[in-house]
């Protein structure tokens, strides 16, 4: 059966190339990063190149790259080390509502220790009001973390604008690029945040490795103690194979985005204009220009998204319905509640992520096995005679 | 102890405020070869054995101790490179 990936969001496959680079890792150069002898010498010297192709995907120094076990490790570090690192200055904290688990679970249990915590609300295409930010900032907020792109909806934050308001009140600001990397530039420079998680897996490396970035000079009380490792920022041995692994997925990225993009973007533009042409009662999620070029989301009026999912993986189409532990939680997603859409609406909701090597064909192929799969759930569906209604259905969705 | 009631003029201060032993020393090792003989280097550090641990490293590894001066939970070392 013909297999057409489109959750990149979920995950990416690794590249051969990735592999190939990590494997001797596991056995020949198998050695302690910290060992002295020359096993350890290759460990190290490999986790240093790693650290330098990951630091020039992002316009970092490389010892501004502290590497982790992942994006979720990344976003609790950033969260947790940063609201401990400045405590003394202030207890006031800001995120966004549309942030990862990773964020607002933290942020939560910050909140529970005594931070003061503002959850900044968005508009209807998920970006965040900027006014209300610049109403809450005070002199003792000390972190704002708000995510550079959404992977549920693909709409990309305005950070410039948020880090210039965060310097009136000298507050840090920390972003989380997980969903980002692999689909535009990112550039710390040019964002001027303090603090950014990236995970490999997103960006065709393996699982299990991610990295913060860290400008120089910022204080961040460790989340993780033990050894020397990461300059004492976190403890543990090194996975090599997976920093290795890491290293090359990041340099396989700065190498070809600039080539991956308008392809990408040519094939999210003919998915969206083909579903929108093909399916009554669709709607777009998401801003519909200020999103990531490989991300196309939308709402589907009267059917239930797992089900459409279900139908879909049957063809061998692999999408999603929003966030993966969201949805395996079968909670309505927290991201579509923020911009307005009520539960009925969010239960029909379904993303489809592109990747490098998603093709035309691929878009053809859904865009011809995805009508008649929504065409017989409806018939299907307990809302069969409220669809034909449409004033009634009209009335709730705000994207009409 | 020899505490310090105001900063010697510093030629780089080294910031490790959250992190602990060993990095203090590693930390200490890597930014004394930063500076020139004679000059002076400031290591800000929250870690409480620092004070024990620097005036000590600074014999063992013939450099100067010149005190430290402490506010709150902050603790700044003052070392002069003299070999």
């Amino acid at each position: 059966m013909k297999r057409v990936y489109l959750d990149h969001m979920a995950t990416t496959p690794c590249d051969p190339k990735v592999v190939s680079a990590m494997l001797p890792f596991f056995t020949e150069h198998f050695g302690n990063a910290l060992s002295s002898y020359d096993l350890g010498v290759k460990a190290r010297e490999a986790v240093e190149e790693a650290r330098v192709k990951v630091a020039n995907l992002i316009n970092a120094e490389e010892r501004e790259i502290i590497f982790t076990s992942g994006g979720t490790e990344a976003n609790n570090f950033a969260l947790k080390g940063l609201a401990y690192a400045h405590q003394k200055k202030g207890k006031h904290i800001i995120v966004s509502l549309v942030e990862h688990h990773s964020i607002t679970n933290p942020a939560r249990m910050l909140e529970k220790e005594g931070f003061e915590v503002t959850f900044l609300p968005v508009d209807r295409y998920g970006v965040i009001d900027l006014n209300f930010l610049e109403k809450v900032l005070k002199d003792e907020t000390i972190l704002i973390s708000v995510q550079l792109a959404n992977p549920e909806v693909g709409t990309l934050q305005p950070l410039k604008e948020i880090v210039s308001l965060a310097e009136k009140v000298g507050a840090i600001v920390h972003t989380d690029a997980v969903a980002a990397i692999g689909q535009i530039e990112v550039d710390v420079q040019r964002l001027g945040v303090h603090a950014l998680s990236i995970s490999a897996h997103q960006f065709y490396g393996p699982k299990g490795v991610g990295a913060l970035y860290l400008k120089k000079g910022t204080r961040i009380q460790p989340l993780i103690y033990g050894g020397i490792q990461e300059g004492g920022k976190r403890g543990g041995t090194e996975n090599v194979p997976g920093i290795v692994g890491m290293g090359v997925s990041a340099e396989l990225v700065k190498e070809n985005l600039s080539k991956w993009k308008p392809r990408m973007q040519a094939l999210r533009d003919k998915l969206i204009k083909g579903l929108l042409e093909r399916i009554s009662h669709i709607h777009l999620t998401g801003h519909p220009e200020r999103r990531l070029p490989g991300h196309a989301s939308f709402i589907v009026e009267f059917i239930e998204g797992e089900a459409m999912l279900l139908m879909l993986a049957m063809k061998g189409i692999y999408t999603s319905s929003g966030s993966t532990c969201t949805s395996k939680a079968l909670k309505a997603s927290p991201v579509l509640s923020s911009m307005g859409f009520p539960a009925h609406l969010i239960q029909g909701s379904i993303m489809f992520s592109l990747g490098k090597d998603t093709t035309e064909e691929d878009i053809d192929y859904v865009l011809t096995e995805m009508p008649p799969i929504i065409e017989k759930l409806r018939e299907l569906s307990p809302f069969k005679e409220g669809w034909r209604d449409m004033e009634k259905w009209e009335e709730s969705c705000p994207h009409q | 102890m020899k505490f310090l009631d105001k900063p010697p003029k510093v030629d780089l201060s080294v910031d490790i405020v959250h992190l602990m032993c060993p990095v203090h020393l590693l930390e200490l090792n890597e930014a004394i070869k930063q500076i020139e003989l004679g000059q002076i280097l400031e290591l800000v550090t929250d870690y409480e054995r620092a004070l024990e641990d620097v005036p000590r490293w600074c014999e063992v590894f013939g450099q100067e101790f010149l005190g430290v001066i402490e506010n709150g939970e902050i603790l700044k070392f003052y070392i002069r490179r003299i070999k």
